[in-house]
């Protein structure tokens, strides 16, 4: 506190801020508010994530015996009774950023939300209840995680939603397979992907158009900038990578617009990492057709150079980014 | 002594604050590009991943820049001993070029100043084939860096030098290595006396930030020394002791220690209002929490997952009931200082962390039935 007391204190010395403003900035603090809002919801947030996981593994163990059948049906009272009170407590479906009374209930539906999926996706296992159309049970978990996320305003249950459409088309793009490095892939995957891919974009910008939930925009985004940016990667190493470069340097252009648009540095760098990989895979295409025997020395030569020049083109994007907008992350 | 122009470095300062305010929105754009246009500042990166970044670019012009000057200058009857020192005295040269490039705190002249002094340690521990001229060094050279280059690491070098010298001695050259935990203790209560001092002294300014850091390595400082797997390993490695058939002696102590002293963080930091301590207290108190099932595995995982969900559910719920009214001192009230619309997006982007069922379904699916063997929903990221 007594540092940014003295920090004002110089700012005002300087004529930099109104006696107003420093008057303002010392009462706030004057006061010793002490708000521990985001703490709790976060530790709200770690107790939904705790339990969920405790009754995944429970349900587990279980299969095959009596108690999975009474499991799953306790999760589906269990998943009942919170839509019951998030449903009680909402203040009905609105295009903006509206939230609870009672912020808790954000972490109710998105219990609900996740018990549903896992319902959903035990039940078919289990039961086959939709026979081999497994898609289907995948289907009505997004839609679910969708439905809550617009109509309970919450990110949680789009992220969640986004992640149950791209695994209907088989790819499993979470944090844990990326870091395990176990994504499936076949040609079929990229394109599926670049159509989701392009499905949300044009989505994001269609309810940016009408108003709907714009805040949702960076969620949305960087799963499509990801997604569309992975399977653009994958189609470069086929036999018609011409197409995706194509497909990839007009991907790159429009997130790099659209990072300045919302101010987010964090999908301004992966495109510009994305963009990067990308050009050096066709670059490597196009070598592949030169003879390089006569070149080599030239290439050894020419390549710290163009590794220097990245950089130094990287630090002042980064600059350009910085002094263009005023992001939260700067 | 400070490296850089103590206007910059005091402007650097200033405007950092003054992001500050325009976030938590106490001032207008327009009063933040006033300020921006009209104090010049160092060359900072404020976002940790730019600087990261930038880290590793610097430790990749540093290692260049040694292999080059090698390439030329050694050969092999050359004599390595002095090699250490001279990467070292290098990476200053280009530290004190950078410095009066003005790069504070930008990531490049990180990776110089972590570069030279580690190969100057690691020179005087090969050159004397023992550890304490390193920490000696680490105490000095630490203390040298943190001051002209108001850097916190460097600072933290030195503190570290100061517990590893003197756990050294009380283990190699005295009889009583068995009380080291407690003169851990000592010298974290001892750290924290001094940060309390100096914490906020006029003088001190430009090294607020650094002070902010040894009262967090204190408050680590304090934990560790009391933790129960701590006190174990080290008592296991260090003195060689057998306790698979009897405990640590005065392990109950330190069973209770190890709780008792993230609580006290705990309640400490409620009412000094100090954020970062009671950060530290959470962590500390899970940390402890795992500790002891990682002795007593007192419930399976399932039901320790799904009893610690209900318990802190409804622990944070009656504990917002309680403060939701509370206009003054703790609150549940939006801060203006603290960021929620990011909390929201980083919880939206790690839910998925967590094997929802149908993630692993798809695949399953495809195959014929009675293929068991996959793996089990989701421990993977919570432990």
């Amino acid at each position: 506190m007594k540092k940014t007391n003295r920090n004002v204190q110089k700012l005002l010395d300087k004529e930099l801020l109104t006696k107003e403003q420093q008057i303002g900035i010392q009462n706030y603090f004057s006061q010793g508010l002490f708000s521990l809002r985001n703490e709790l919801l976060f530790l709200m947030y770690l107790s939904v994530l705790l339990f969920t996981s405790g009754v995944g593994i429970l349900v587990y163990k279980n299969i095959d015996t009596i108690g999975h059948s009474i499991l799953l049906l306790v999760m589906l009272a269990l998943t009942v009774v919170c839509f019951y009170f998030s449903f009680k407590e909402s203040k009905g479906f609105s295009k903006i950023d509206i939230d609870f009374e009672n912020p808790v209930y954000n972490y109710l539906v998105l219990l609900a939300v996740i018990l549903s999926c896992s319902f959903m996706g035990y039940i078919q296992f289990q039961y086959a209840i939709f026979g081999n159309y497994f898609e289907i049970s995948i289907y009505i978990s997004a839609f679910i995680a969708l439905a809550s996320a617009y109509y309970f305003n919450n990110k949680s249950a789009l992220s969640i939603g986004i992640t149950a459409l791209v695994t209907s088309l088989g790819i499993s793009l979470t944090p844990r397979t990326l870091i395990n490095n176990d994504i499936y892939w076949n040609e079929m995957l990229s394109y599926y992907g670049l159509l989701l891919g392009l499905i949300i974009v044009l989505w994001s910008v269609y309810s940016k158009k009408i108003g709907l939930k714009k805040h949702f925009d960076l969620v949305l985004l960087t799963f499509a900038l990801h997604l569309i940016s992975i399977c653009c990667i994958a189609g470069l190493m086929n036999d018609i990578w011409v197409l995706f470069l194509f497909l990839m340097a007009g991907t790159s252009y429009f997130f790099y617009k659209k990072s300045f648009e919302i101010e987010a540095i964090s999908i301004y760098i992966f495109t510009l990492l994305y963009g990067f990989i990308g050009f050096n895979i066709a670059i490597a295409r196009i070598l592949d057709h030169v003879d390089l025997d006569n070149y080599w020395e030239l290439f050894i030569v020419i390549l710290p150079v163009y590794f220097i020049t990245s950089i130094v083109l990287f630090i002042k994007a980064i600059k350009n980014f910085n002094k263009k907008t005023n992001d939260s992350l700067q | 002594m400070i490296a850089y122009n103590k206007t910059l470095l005091e402007n650097t300062f200033l405007v950092e604050e003054a992001i500050d305010l325009k976030k938590s929105g106490f001032i207008q754009d327009v009063n933040l590009n006033a300020i921006k246009q009209q104090l010049t500042a160092l060359k900072t990166s404020r976002n940790i991943f730019v600087r990261a970044g930038f880290f590793l670019l610097g430790a990749l012009l540093y290692l260049s820049i040694i292999g080059l000057l090698f390439l030329i200058i050694f050969n092999l009857n050359s004599d390595f001993k002095m090699a250490g020192f001279i990467i070292s005295f290098i990476g200053l040269g280009i530290l004190e070029l950078l410095c009066s490039q003005n790069f504070f705190r930008h990531g490049l002249d990180d990776a110089f100043i972590i570069g030279a002094q580690l190969s100057f340690y690691s020179a005087i521990v090969v050159d004397s084939d023992s550890p304490i001229g390193g920490f000696i060094a680490m105490i000095i050279i630490g203390l040298v860096f943190a001051i002209r280059y108001v850097n916190t690491l460097s600072y933290l070098v030195f503190l570290t030098g100061i517990v590893l010298l003197l756990s050294y001695m009380l283990i190699e050259h005295t009889e009583i290595s068995a009380i080291l935990p407690f003169v851990l203790l000592a010298i974290a209560i001892g750290f924290y006396y001094t940060c309390q001092k100096f914490k906020d002294h006029q003088k001190l300014y430009f090294y607020s930030d650094v002070l902010e850091w040894f009262f967090i390595y204190t408050l680590f400082l304090g934990y560790i020394s009391v933790n129960y797997f701590v006190v174990r390993t080290l008592s296991e490695e260090l003195l060689s002791a057998d306790y698979t058939q009897s405990d640590v002696p005065f392990g109950w102590m330190f069973y209770i220690f190890m709780f008792a002293v993230p609580l006290v963080y705990i309640f400490y930091s409620l009412k000094t209002k100090n954020r970062t301590m009671l950060y530290i207290g959470g962590l500390t108190f899970a940390l402890s929490i795992l500790t002891f099932r990682y002795y007593h595995s007192v419930l399976p995982a399932e039901w320790a997952l799904i009893l610690s969900g209900l318990g802190i559910f409804t622990f944070v719920y009656f504990v917002i009931q309680k403060i939701k009214t509370n206009e003054t001192g703790i609150t549940f009230k939006h801060d203006h200082t603290n960021d929620t619309a990011m909390l929201n997006n980083i919880e939206a982007l790690i839910v998925n962390s967590q094997d929802i069922k149908h993630a692993e379904e798809s695949q399953q699916s495809k195959m014929p039935f009675g293929g068991g063997g996959f793996s089990g929903g989701g421990a993977g990221g919570s432990f």
